[in-house]
Protein backbone atom coordinates (compact mmCIF):
# COMPACT_ATOMS: atom_id res chain seq x y z
CA UNK A 1 0.00 0.00 0.00
CA UNK A 2 1.13 3.26 -1.40
CA UNK A 3 2.04 5.75 1.88
CA UNK A 4 -1.39 7.96 2.24
CA UNK A 5 0.06 11.49 1.88
CA UNK A 6 1.66 11.13 -1.71
CA UNK A 7 -1.62 9.89 -2.76
CA UNK A 8 -3.85 13.04 -1.10
CA UNK A 9 -0.78 15.36 -2.16
CA UNK A 10 -0.92 13.93 -6.16
CA UNK A 11 -5.11 14.19 -5.64
CA UNK A 12 -4.84 18.02 -4.31
CA UNK A 13 -2.44 19.06 -6.73
CA UNK A 14 -4.77 18.08 -9.89
CA UNK A 15 -7.68 20.15 -8.44
CA UNK A 16 -7.35 23.95 -8.51
CA UNK A 17 -7.58 26.33 -5.21
CA UNK A 18 -6.52 23.10 -2.84
CA UNK A 19 -3.23 23.62 -1.41
CA UNK A 20 -1.47 21.23 1.47
CA UNK A 21 -1.12 23.03 4.70
CA UNK A 22 1.26 22.56 7.98
CA UNK A 23 -0.97 20.88 10.69
CA UNK A 24 0.21 21.08 14.48
CA UNK A 25 -0.17 17.19 14.82
CA UNK A 26 1.04 16.20 11.75
CA UNK A 27 -2.44 15.45 10.18
CA UNK A 28 -2.83 15.64 6.49
CA UNK A 29 -4.44 19.62 6.15
CA UNK A 30 -5.62 20.95 3.16
CA UNK A 31 -7.09 24.90 2.08
CA UNK A 32 -9.36 25.58 -0.04
CA UNK A 33 -11.48 28.10 -2.00
CA UNK A 34 -15.18 28.55 -2.00
CA UNK A 35 -15.44 26.87 -5.13
CA UNK A 36 -12.82 24.11 -4.87
CA UNK A 37 -14.26 22.44 -1.77
CA UNK A 38 -17.32 20.61 -2.82
CA UNK A 39 -15.44 19.32 -5.37
CA UNK A 40 -12.47 18.28 -3.26
CA UNK A 41 -14.29 16.21 -0.75
CA UNK A 42 -16.61 14.48 -3.45
CA UNK A 43 -13.37 12.86 -5.15
CA UNK A 44 -11.49 12.31 -1.85
CA UNK A 45 -15.57 10.50 -0.97
CA UNK A 46 -15.37 8.58 -4.29
CA UNK A 47 -11.96 7.87 -4.82
CA UNK A 48 -11.46 3.64 -4.41
CA UNK A 49 -8.03 3.25 -3.10
CA UNK A 50 -9.10 6.59 -0.40
CA UNK A 51 -12.54 5.99 0.40
CA UNK A 52 -13.03 9.12 2.67
CA UNK A 53 -16.51 8.04 3.37
CA UNK A 54 -17.30 9.55 6.94
CA UNK A 55 -17.52 12.66 7.76
CA UNK A 56 -16.12 13.19 11.44
CA UNK A 57 -17.40 17.04 12.28
CA UNK A 58 -18.25 20.44 10.46
CA UNK A 59 -17.24 23.51 12.79
CA UNK A 60 -15.96 27.13 12.31
CA UNK A 61 -14.29 29.74 13.61
CA UNK A 62 -14.30 33.50 13.84
CA UNK A 63 -10.97 35.68 12.66
CA UNK A 64 -13.08 38.73 14.09
CA UNK A 65 -11.15 42.42 12.69
CA UNK A 66 -9.22 39.58 9.88
CA UNK A 67 -10.60 38.92 6.41
CA UNK A 68 -11.35 36.78 5.01
CA UNK A 69 -13.53 36.46 8.50
CA UNK A 70 -14.56 33.11 9.11
CA UNK A 71 -12.90 29.57 8.95
CA UNK A 72 -15.38 26.68 8.23
CA UNK A 73 -13.53 23.09 8.99
CA UNK A 74 -14.23 19.62 7.68
CA UNK A 75 -13.14 16.95 9.06
CA UNK A 76 -12.81 13.45 6.97
CA UNK A 77 -12.10 9.81 7.97
CA UNK A 78 -11.27 6.79 5.63
CA UNK A 79 -12.70 3.65 8.18
CA UNK A 80 -10.89 1.35 5.49
CA UNK A 81 -7.29 3.42 5.78
CA UNK A 82 -7.71 4.82 9.33
CA UNK A 83 -6.70 8.03 8.17
CA UNK A 84 -8.06 11.74 9.40
CA UNK A 85 -7.95 14.80 7.50
CA UNK A 86 -8.88 18.19 7.48
CA UNK A 87 -9.93 21.15 5.04
CA UNK A 88 -10.08 24.16 6.08
CA UNK A 89 -12.60 26.99 3.86
CA UNK A 90 -12.19 30.46 4.36
CA UNK A 91 -15.25 32.74 4.10
CA UNK A 92 -15.83 36.09 3.49
CA UNK A 93 -17.43 38.06 6.55
CA UNK A 94 -19.52 40.07 3.91
CA UNK A 95 -22.55 37.85 3.37
CA UNK A 96 -20.65 34.69 4.19
CA UNK A 97 -22.38 31.55 2.21
CA UNK A 98 -20.96 28.09 1.49
CA UNK A 99 -21.92 24.62 -1.10
CA UNK A 100 -23.88 23.06 1.31
CA UNK A 101 -22.43 19.07 1.44
CA UNK A 102 -25.48 17.36 2.61
CA UNK A 103 -25.92 15.94 -0.82
CA UNK A 104 -22.41 13.77 -0.17
CA UNK A 105 -23.10 13.04 3.45
CA UNK A 106 -26.35 13.15 5.17
CA UNK A 107 -24.76 13.70 8.75
CA UNK A 108 -23.88 17.44 7.78
CA UNK A 109 -27.59 18.29 7.77
CA UNK A 110 -27.46 18.97 11.48
CA UNK A 111 -23.49 19.98 11.35
CA UNK A 112 -24.21 23.03 9.17
CA UNK A 113 -27.56 23.84 10.69
CA UNK A 114 -24.78 24.30 13.73
CA UNK A 115 -22.62 26.37 11.85
CA UNK A 116 -25.16 28.36 10.55
CA UNK A 117 -27.00 28.79 14.34
CA UNK A 118 -23.22 30.23 15.55
CA UNK A 119 -22.02 31.92 13.04
CA UNK A 120 -24.32 33.44 10.27
CA UNK A 121 -22.24 31.05 7.54
CA UNK A 122 -25.13 30.34 4.42
CA UNK A 123 -24.83 27.00 3.06
CA UNK A 124 -26.79 27.40 -0.30
CA UNK A 125 -28.56 24.12 -1.09
CA UNK A 126 -29.20 22.75 2.28
CA UNK A 127 -32.77 21.58 2.75
CA UNK A 128 -34.03 23.06 6.02
CA UNK A 129 -31.67 25.78 6.89
CA UNK A 130 -32.47 26.99 10.25
CA UNK A 131 -31.38 27.49 13.64
CA UNK A 132 -30.72 24.28 16.10
CA UNK A 133 -29.66 25.01 19.36
CA UNK A 134 -30.77 28.72 19.50
CA UNK A 135 -34.59 29.13 19.13
CA UNK A 136 -36.39 30.40 15.49
CA UNK A 137 -36.31 34.35 16.08
CA UNK A 138 -33.40 34.64 18.38
CA UNK A 139 -31.14 37.31 16.93
CA UNK A 140 -27.17 37.81 16.04
CA UNK A 141 -24.93 34.69 16.28
CA UNK A 142 -23.77 33.59 19.85
CA UNK A 143 -19.98 32.06 18.82
CA UNK A 144 -18.94 35.41 16.71
CA UNK A 145 -16.43 37.43 18.47
CA UNK A 146 -18.49 40.06 18.73
CA UNK A 147 -21.32 38.54 20.60
CA UNK A 148 -20.79 39.45 23.75
CA UNK A 149 -20.71 36.86 26.79
CA UNK A 150 -22.52 38.48 29.43
CA UNK A 151 -25.38 41.18 28.83
CA UNK A 152 -29.15 42.06 28.94
CA UNK A 153 -30.53 41.52 25.73
CA UNK A 154 -34.18 42.28 25.38
CA UNK A 155 -36.03 38.67 24.43
CA UNK A 156 -33.79 36.42 25.96
CA UNK A 157 -34.33 34.14 28.86
CA UNK A 158 -33.14 36.37 32.66
CA UNK A 159 -33.56 39.44 30.86
CA UNK A 160 -33.77 41.76 34.18
CA UNK A 161 -35.46 44.81 32.18
CA UNK A 162 -34.18 48.21 31.03
CA UNK A 163 -31.31 49.14 33.46
CA UNK A 164 -30.91 45.66 35.24
CA UNK A 165 -27.03 44.00 35.86
CA UNK A 166 -26.34 40.63 34.20
CA UNK B 1 -45.96 -5.44 11.50
CA UNK B 2 -44.59 -5.26 7.72
CA UNK B 3 -47.84 -5.35 6.42
CA UNK B 4 -48.73 -1.90 8.07
CA UNK B 5 -45.85 -0.94 6.52
CA UNK B 6 -47.01 -2.18 3.05
CA UNK B 7 -50.55 -0.45 3.70
CA UNK B 8 -49.52 2.82 4.00
CA UNK B 9 -47.43 2.85 1.31
CA UNK B 10 -49.89 1.21 -1.35
CA UNK B 11 -52.56 3.65 -0.95
CA UNK B 12 -51.22 6.95 -2.03
CA UNK B 13 -54.09 8.61 -3.99
CA UNK B 14 -56.18 8.24 -1.32
CA UNK B 15 -56.63 11.66 0.83
CA UNK B 16 -54.51 11.20 3.75
CA UNK B 17 -55.62 12.88 6.63
CA UNK B 18 -52.34 13.33 9.34
CA UNK B 19 -52.29 13.77 12.53
CA UNK B 20 -49.61 15.80 14.45
CA UNK B 21 -48.09 15.05 17.59
CA UNK B 22 -45.48 16.81 19.96
CA UNK B 23 -43.68 14.04 21.86
CA UNK B 24 -41.79 15.82 24.27
CA UNK B 25 -39.97 18.15 25.30
CA UNK B 26 -41.19 16.35 28.89
CA UNK B 27 -42.14 12.81 27.62
CA UNK B 28 -40.21 10.52 29.97
CA UNK B 29 -39.24 8.04 27.33
CA UNK B 30 -37.27 10.63 25.51
CA UNK B 31 -34.61 10.66 28.12
CA UNK B 32 -34.49 14.37 28.62
CA UNK B 33 -35.64 17.35 27.02
CA UNK B 34 -36.39 16.23 23.66
CA UNK B 35 -38.79 17.07 21.52
CA UNK B 36 -40.49 15.07 18.50
CA UNK B 37 -42.43 16.57 15.99
CA UNK B 38 -44.17 13.36 15.19
CA UNK B 39 -46.76 13.29 11.56
CA UNK B 40 -49.42 10.10 12.14
CA UNK B 41 -51.48 8.23 9.89
CA UNK B 42 -53.41 6.79 12.20
CA UNK B 43 -50.70 4.97 14.74
CA UNK B 44 -47.94 4.80 11.86
CA UNK B 45 -45.33 7.44 11.85
CA UNK B 46 -45.10 9.18 8.86
CA UNK B 47 -42.51 11.70 9.12
CA UNK B 48 -40.28 12.61 12.75
CA UNK B 49 -38.73 15.63 13.28
CA UNK B 50 -36.14 15.92 16.02
CA UNK B 51 -36.48 19.70 17.53
CA UNK B 52 -33.00 19.58 19.83
CA UNK B 53 -31.31 22.91 21.95
CA UNK B 54 -33.30 22.99 25.43
CA UNK B 55 -30.38 22.34 27.18
CA UNK B 56 -27.99 24.22 25.19
CA UNK B 57 -25.78 26.50 27.87
CA UNK B 58 -23.69 27.49 25.47
CA UNK B 59 -20.61 25.43 26.24
CA UNK B 60 -18.64 26.12 23.31
CA UNK B 61 -18.91 30.21 23.84
CA UNK B 62 -17.87 29.59 27.51
CA UNK B 63 -14.82 27.63 26.79
CA UNK B 64 -13.07 30.47 24.54
CA UNK B 65 -12.54 32.40 28.00
CA UNK B 66 -11.64 29.59 30.25
CA UNK B 67 -8.25 28.45 30.77
CA UNK B 68 -7.87 24.60 30.26
CA UNK B 69 -8.73 23.66 33.72
CA UNK B 70 -11.67 26.14 34.03
CA UNK B 71 -13.48 24.19 31.62
CA UNK B 72 -12.97 20.69 33.07
CA UNK B 73 -16.07 20.86 35.53
CA UNK B 74 -18.01 21.65 32.15
CA UNK B 75 -17.57 18.32 30.95
CA UNK B 76 -19.58 16.67 33.91
CA UNK B 77 -22.47 18.27 32.50
CA UNK B 78 -21.92 17.16 28.92
CA UNK B 79 -23.11 13.40 29.07
CA UNK B 80 -23.59 13.00 32.31
CA UNK B 81 -23.84 9.41 33.05
CA UNK B 82 -20.33 8.96 32.23
CA UNK B 83 -18.69 12.42 33.54
CA UNK B 84 -15.42 10.47 34.23
CA UNK B 85 -14.87 9.52 30.51
CA UNK B 86 -15.82 12.95 29.65
CA UNK B 87 -13.10 14.38 31.59
CA UNK B 88 -10.45 12.05 30.56
CA UNK B 89 -11.50 13.09 26.79
CA UNK B 90 -11.25 16.43 27.74
CA UNK B 91 -8.21 16.14 28.99
CA UNK B 92 -6.53 13.75 26.43
CA UNK B 93 -7.49 16.29 24.12
CA UNK B 94 -5.71 18.73 25.87
CA UNK B 95 -2.77 16.89 26.02
CA UNK B 96 -2.74 16.24 22.37
CA UNK B 97 -3.17 19.91 21.71
CA UNK B 98 -0.64 21.02 24.15
CA UNK B 99 2.08 18.20 22.86
CA UNK B 100 2.64 15.95 25.87
CA UNK B 101 2.89 12.68 27.24
CA UNK B 102 1.42 11.47 30.85
CA UNK B 103 3.32 9.01 32.87
CA UNK B 104 2.03 4.77 32.78
CA UNK B 105 -0.16 5.00 36.04
CA UNK B 106 -1.90 8.37 35.14
CA UNK B 107 -3.06 6.25 31.90
CA UNK B 108 -3.80 3.55 33.27
CA UNK B 109 -6.17 5.19 36.19
CA UNK B 110 -7.73 6.85 33.34
CA UNK B 111 -8.28 3.73 31.68
CA UNK B 112 -10.25 2.85 34.92
CA UNK B 113 -12.10 5.67 34.90
CA UNK B 114 -12.86 5.24 31.22
CA UNK B 115 -13.88 1.94 31.57
CA UNK B 116 -16.07 2.22 34.58
CA UNK B 117 -17.72 5.14 33.27
CA UNK B 118 -18.77 3.07 30.01
CA UNK B 119 -20.18 -0.09 32.38
CA UNK B 120 -22.16 2.53 34.56
CA UNK B 121 -23.34 4.75 31.23
CA UNK B 122 -24.25 1.33 29.42
CA UNK B 123 -26.31 0.04 32.53
CA UNK B 124 -28.06 2.92 32.82
CA UNK B 125 -28.78 2.57 28.73
CA UNK B 126 -29.78 -0.40 28.73
CA UNK B 127 -31.98 -0.37 32.46
CA UNK B 128 -33.94 2.58 30.56
CA UNK B 129 -33.87 1.15 27.16
CA UNK B 130 -35.70 -2.00 29.04
CA UNK B 131 -38.14 0.09 31.23
CA UNK B 132 -39.34 1.88 28.24
CA UNK B 133 -39.95 -1.16 26.43
CA UNK B 134 -41.78 -2.44 29.71
CA UNK B 135 -39.23 -4.60 31.74
CA UNK B 136 -39.17 -2.90 35.30
CA UNK B 137 -37.22 -5.39 36.77
CA UNK B 138 -34.30 -5.02 34.69
CA UNK B 139 -34.29 -1.40 35.74
CA UNK B 140 -34.19 -1.82 39.17
CA UNK B 141 -31.31 -4.58 38.85
CA UNK B 142 -28.78 -2.10 36.53
CA UNK B 143 -29.66 0.69 39.22
CA UNK B 144 -28.27 -1.62 41.99
CA UNK B 145 -24.98 -2.15 40.05
CA UNK B 146 -24.59 1.09 39.01
CA UNK B 147 -24.65 2.25 42.98
CA UNK B 148 -21.48 0.19 43.62
CA UNK B 149 -19.99 2.26 40.47
CA UNK B 150 -20.95 5.41 42.04
CA UNK B 151 -19.69 4.14 45.54
CA UNK B 152 -16.42 3.90 43.81
CA UNK B 153 -16.01 6.71 41.58
CA UNK B 154 -17.03 8.61 45.24
CA UNK B 155 -14.13 7.06 46.36
CA UNK B 156 -11.42 8.25 43.65
CA UNK B 157 -12.94 11.34 43.25
CA UNK B 158 -14.95 12.51 46.42
CA UNK B 159 -18.03 13.38 44.37
CA UNK B 160 -20.43 10.64 42.51
CA UNK B 161 -21.44 12.60 39.55
CA UNK B 162 -19.80 15.69 39.24
CA UNK B 163 -16.18 14.35 39.40
CA UNK B 164 -13.50 16.28 38.01
CA UNK B 165 -10.98 14.34 38.20
CA UNK B 166 -9.00 14.76 35.66
CA UNK B 167 -5.71 17.22 35.26
CA UNK B 168 -3.29 18.04 32.39
CA UNK B 169 -0.49 16.08 32.45
CA UNK B 170 -2.38 13.44 34.77
CA UNK B 171 -5.10 13.00 37.40
CA UNK B 172 -6.50 15.02 40.41
CA UNK B 173 -4.88 12.69 43.06
CA UNK B 174 -3.63 8.89 43.18
CA UNK B 175 -6.21 5.86 44.46
CA UNK B 176 -6.88 5.46 47.51
CA UNK B 177 -5.88 2.73 49.71
CA UNK B 178 -7.54 -0.30 49.19
CA UNK B 179 -9.28 0.98 46.41
CA UNK B 180 -8.44 -1.99 43.70
CA UNK B 181 -9.46 -4.73 45.97
CA UNK B 182 -12.49 -3.03 46.02
CA UNK B 183 -13.29 -2.57 42.58
CA UNK B 184 -11.84 -6.06 41.99
CA UNK B 185 -14.38 -7.50 44.28
CA UNK B 186 -17.28 -5.57 41.80
CA UNK B 187 -15.69 -6.73 38.95
CA UNK B 188 -15.65 -10.39 40.40
CA UNK B 189 -19.20 -10.79 40.84
CA UNK B 190 -20.26 -8.62 37.70
CA UNK B 191 -20.13 -11.54 34.90
CA UNK B 192 -22.89 -13.02 36.92
CA UNK B 193 -25.12 -10.22 36.97
CA UNK B 194 -24.43 -9.55 33.24
CA UNK B 195 -25.80 -12.98 32.75
CA UNK B 196 -28.53 -12.32 34.71
CA UNK B 197 -29.13 -9.00 32.10
CA UNK B 198 -28.84 -11.83 29.85
CA UNK B 199 -31.30 -14.57 31.00
CA UNK B 200 -34.20 -11.84 31.57
CA UNK B 201 -34.36 -10.49 27.76
CA UNK B 202 -31.83 -11.98 25.06
CA UNK B 203 -34.77 -14.62 24.61
CA UNK B 204 -37.57 -12.68 26.12
CA UNK B 205 -40.77 -13.19 23.74
CA UNK B 206 -41.56 -9.76 24.38
CA UNK B 207 -38.15 -8.15 23.92
CA UNK B 208 -37.72 -9.85 21.01
CA UNK B 209 -41.09 -8.48 19.46
CA UNK B 210 -40.24 -4.83 20.31
CA UNK B 211 -36.83 -5.01 19.11
CA UNK B 212 -36.09 -7.29 16.37
CA UNK B 213 -36.55 -5.57 13.24
CA UNK B 214 -37.46 -2.67 14.15
CA UNK B 215 -35.19 0.51 13.71
CA UNK B 216 -32.63 -1.31 10.94
CA UNK B 217 -29.55 1.08 10.11
CA UNK B 218 -27.65 -0.44 7.56
CA UNK B 219 -23.43 -0.59 7.84
CA UNK B 220 -23.74 2.37 4.81
CA UNK B 221 -26.63 4.22 6.37
CA UNK B 222 -24.77 4.09 9.63
CA UNK B 223 -21.50 5.56 8.27
CA UNK B 224 -23.03 8.22 5.87
CA UNK B 225 -24.89 9.01 8.87
CA UNK B 226 -21.64 9.50 10.68
CA UNK B 227 -22.60 6.87 13.56
CA UNK B 228 -20.35 6.39 16.36
CA UNK B 229 -19.91 3.74 19.14
CA UNK B 230 -22.82 0.95 19.85
CA UNK B 231 -24.98 2.15 17.03
CA UNK B 232 -21.91 2.56 14.37
CA UNK B 233 -20.60 -1.30 15.77
CA UNK B 234 -24.45 -2.35 15.82
CA UNK B 235 -25.02 -1.41 12.40
CA UNK B 236 -21.84 -4.20 11.26
CA UNK B 237 -19.22 -1.83 11.24
CA UNK B 238 -15.92 -3.00 13.27
CA UNK B 239 -15.02 0.39 14.27
CA UNK B 240 -13.66 1.38 17.84
CA UNK B 241 -11.23 4.28 18.58
CA UNK B 242 -9.46 2.08 21.42
CA UNK B 243 -8.65 -0.04 18.65
CA UNK B 244 -7.69 1.47 15.70
CA UNK B 245 -6.61 4.99 17.56
CA UNK B 246 -4.64 3.50 20.19
CA UNK B 247 -4.57 6.45 22.80
CA UNK B 248 -3.74 5.97 26.95
CA UNK B 249 -1.95 2.58 25.90
CA UNK B 250 -5.52 0.82 25.17
CA UNK B 251 -3.03 -1.35 22.48
CA UNK B 252 -1.67 -3.30 25.95
CA UNK B 253 -4.94 -4.57 26.48
CA UNK B 254 -6.64 -7.86 25.27
CA UNK B 255 -10.23 -7.30 24.03
CA UNK B 256 -12.42 -7.80 21.06
CA UNK B 257 -14.71 -4.87 19.05
CA UNK B 258 -18.60 -6.59 19.55
CA UNK B 259 -20.43 -5.80 16.22
CA UNK B 260 -23.69 -6.79 15.56
CA UNK B 261 -25.69 -8.41 12.08
CA UNK B 262 -28.41 -6.65 10.90
CA UNK B 263 -28.25 -3.20 12.88
CA UNK B 264 -31.56 -3.32 14.37
CA UNK B 265 -32.78 -2.50 18.15
CA UNK B 266 -31.82 -5.69 19.03
CA UNK B 267 -28.02 -5.82 17.67
CA UNK B 268 -27.47 -2.44 19.36
CA UNK B 269 -28.77 -3.84 22.72
CA UNK B 270 -26.56 -7.20 22.10
CA UNK B 271 -23.49 -4.80 21.12
CA UNK B 272 -24.25 -2.75 24.82
CA UNK B 273 -24.20 -6.29 26.70
CA UNK B 274 -20.61 -7.51 24.93
CA UNK B 275 -19.38 -4.38 25.41
CA UNK B 276 -20.18 -4.45 29.23
CA UNK B 277 -18.07 -7.70 29.62
CA UNK B 278 -15.25 -6.36 27.50
CA UNK B 279 -15.20 -3.52 29.94
CA UNK B 280 -14.89 -6.02 32.28
CA UNK B 281 -12.34 -7.68 30.86
CA UNK B 282 -10.00 -4.34 30.73
CA UNK B 283 -10.97 -3.82 34.26
CA UNK B 284 -9.37 -6.50 34.76
CA UNK B 285 -6.08 -6.04 33.37
CA UNK B 286 -5.81 -2.69 34.59
CA UNK B 287 -5.96 -4.27 38.05
CA UNK B 288 -3.69 -7.11 37.21
CA UNK B 289 -1.11 -4.89 36.06
CA UNK B 290 -1.51 -1.32 37.61
CA UNK B 291 1.74 0.34 37.36
CA UNK B 292 3.26 2.43 40.19
CA UNK B 293 4.95 5.54 39.80
CA UNK B 294 3.05 9.44 39.65
CA UNK B 295 0.24 10.00 38.44
CA UNK B 296 1.21 13.52 37.41
CA UNK B 297 3.77 14.98 34.59
CA UNK B 298 6.91 15.90 36.53
CA UNK B 299 7.10 19.04 34.51
CA UNK B 300 5.88 22.27 36.31
CA UNK B 301 4.81 24.39 33.59
CA UNK B 302 2.05 21.46 32.87
CA UNK B 303 0.60 20.06 36.41
CA UNK B 304 0.12 22.08 39.39
CA UNK B 305 2.79 21.61 42.37
CA UNK B 306 1.33 20.06 45.97
CA UNK B 307 -0.27 22.39 47.85
CA UNK B 308 1.86 21.63 50.99
CA UNK B 309 4.91 22.64 49.16
CA UNK B 310 3.50 25.80 47.61
CA UNK B 311 3.07 27.33 51.23
CA UNK B 312 6.87 27.07 51.84
CA UNK B 313 8.62 26.92 48.16
CA UNK B 314 9.22 29.93 46.34
CA UNK B 315 9.30 28.12 42.89
CA UNK B 316 6.22 26.09 44.17
CA UNK B 317 4.06 29.53 44.58
CA UNK B 318 5.03 30.88 41.29
CA UNK B 319 4.09 28.10 39.13
CA UNK B 320 0.89 27.59 41.33
CA UNK B 321 0.42 31.51 40.46
CA UNK B 322 0.92 31.02 37.09
CA UNK B 323 -0.91 28.03 36.21
CA UNK B 324 -4.14 29.15 37.78
CA UNK B 325 -3.78 32.82 36.04
CA UNK B 326 -2.76 32.19 32.80
CA UNK B 327 -2.84 28.24 32.44
CA UNK B 328 -0.77 25.73 30.15
CA UNK B 329 0.91 26.96 27.50
CA UNK B 330 -0.57 25.89 24.05
CA UNK B 331 1.05 26.03 20.86
CA UNK B 332 -1.08 27.65 17.52
CA UNK B 333 -2.71 25.71 15.34
CA UNK B 334 -5.49 23.49 15.64
CA UNK B 335 -5.84 20.10 17.04
CA UNK B 336 -8.91 16.76 17.52
CA UNK B 337 -8.72 14.28 19.65
CA UNK B 338 -11.90 11.64 19.94
CA UNK B 339 -12.28 9.45 22.42
CA UNK B 340 -14.58 6.49 22.41
CA UNK B 341 -16.96 7.40 24.88
CA UNK B 342 -20.27 4.99 26.40
CA UNK B 343 -22.38 7.02 23.59
CA UNK B 344 -19.80 7.25 20.79
CA UNK B 345 -17.11 9.10 19.60
CA UNK B 346 -16.30 12.41 21.64
CA UNK B 347 -14.31 14.68 20.07
CA UNK B 348 -12.80 18.10 20.98
CA UNK B 349 -11.58 20.38 18.28
CA UNK B 350 -9.12 23.11 19.29
CA UNK B 351 -8.02 26.01 17.56
CA UNK B 352 -5.48 28.35 19.32
CA UNK B 353 -3.78 30.94 18.91
CA UNK B 354 -1.02 30.48 21.75
CA UNK B 355 -1.51 31.03 25.34
CA UNK B 356 -4.00 29.47 27.94
CA UNK B 357 -6.94 29.97 26.33
CA UNK B 358 -8.38 28.04 23.33
CA UNK B 359 -9.60 30.37 20.45
CA UNK B 360 -12.27 28.00 19.69
CA UNK B 361 -13.18 24.64 21.09
CA UNK B 362 -16.01 22.34 19.43
CA UNK B 363 -17.30 19.75 20.78
CA UNK B 364 -18.31 16.49 18.61
CA UNK B 365 -21.06 15.23 20.64
CA UNK B 366 -22.00 11.48 19.66
CA UNK B 367 -25.63 12.26 20.81
CA UNK B 368 -26.12 15.34 18.72
CA UNK B 369 -24.81 13.44 15.78
CA UNK B 370 -26.57 9.96 16.38
CA UNK B 371 -29.68 11.75 17.19
CA UNK B 372 -29.56 13.05 13.26
CA UNK B 373 -30.74 8.99 12.24
CA UNK B 374 -33.68 9.12 14.18
CA UNK B 375 -36.02 9.91 11.12
CA UNK B 376 -34.85 7.45 9.09
CA UNK B 377 -35.37 4.71 11.44
CA UNK B 378 -38.51 5.44 12.39
CA UNK B 379 -40.40 6.20 9.62
CA UNK B 380 -43.30 3.28 9.21
CA UNK B 381 -43.46 2.42 12.63
CA UNK B 382 -45.43 2.47 15.31
CA UNK B 383 -45.66 4.90 17.89
CA UNK B 384 -44.78 2.38 20.49
CA UNK B 385 -41.71 1.37 18.01
CA UNK B 386 -40.45 4.91 18.45
CA UNK B 387 -39.78 4.79 22.55
CA UNK B 388 -37.75 1.67 21.93
CA UNK B 389 -36.11 3.33 19.30
CA UNK B 390 -35.26 6.22 21.57
CA UNK B 391 -34.02 3.82 23.57
CA UNK B 392 -31.80 1.59 21.71
CA UNK B 393 -30.20 4.84 20.17
CA UNK B 394 -28.82 5.80 24.08
CA UNK B 395 -28.58 9.54 23.83
CA UNK B 396 -27.87 12.01 26.37
CA UNK B 397 -29.74 15.53 26.02
CA UNK B 398 -26.58 17.30 28.13
CA UNK B 399 -24.39 15.96 25.70
CA UNK B 400 -26.88 16.56 22.32
CA UNK B 401 -27.54 20.52 23.27
CA UNK B 402 -24.20 21.44 24.88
Amino acid sequence: MTDIRTELAALAAGIDGVESIDDLRGDPSFRATTSSFHGFIQRLRDDEALRFTFLVLITGADNYLDEPRFDVTYRLRSLERNQDLRINVAVPGEEPELATVTDLFPTANWLEREVYDMFGVRFSGHPNLTRILMWEGFEGYPLRKDYPLLGNTPGTPGYLGKGGKA
Amino acid sequence: MTTQVDIVLDRPEQPQEHQVLNMGPQHPSTHGVLRLVLELDGEIVVNCEPVVGYLHRGMEKLAESMTFHMFTPYTDRLDYLAPLANNVALTTAQEHLIGIEIPPRAQAIRVLCTEMSRISAHLLGLGAFAMDVGAMTVFLWCFRERETIYNLIEHISGARFTTSYTRVGGVANDLPDGFLDELKAFIDQFPEQIESFEKMLSRNRIWIDRTKDIGVVTKDEAIAWGLTGPNLRGAGVEWDLRVHRPYLGYETYDFDIPIGAVGDCYDRYLCRIEELKESTKILQQVIAKMPGGPVNTQDSKISLPEKSKVLQGMDELIHQFILITEGQDAPPGESYFGAENPKGELGFYFRSKGGGYPDRMFIRSPSFINLQVLPLMVKGRYISDVVAILGSIDFVMGECDR
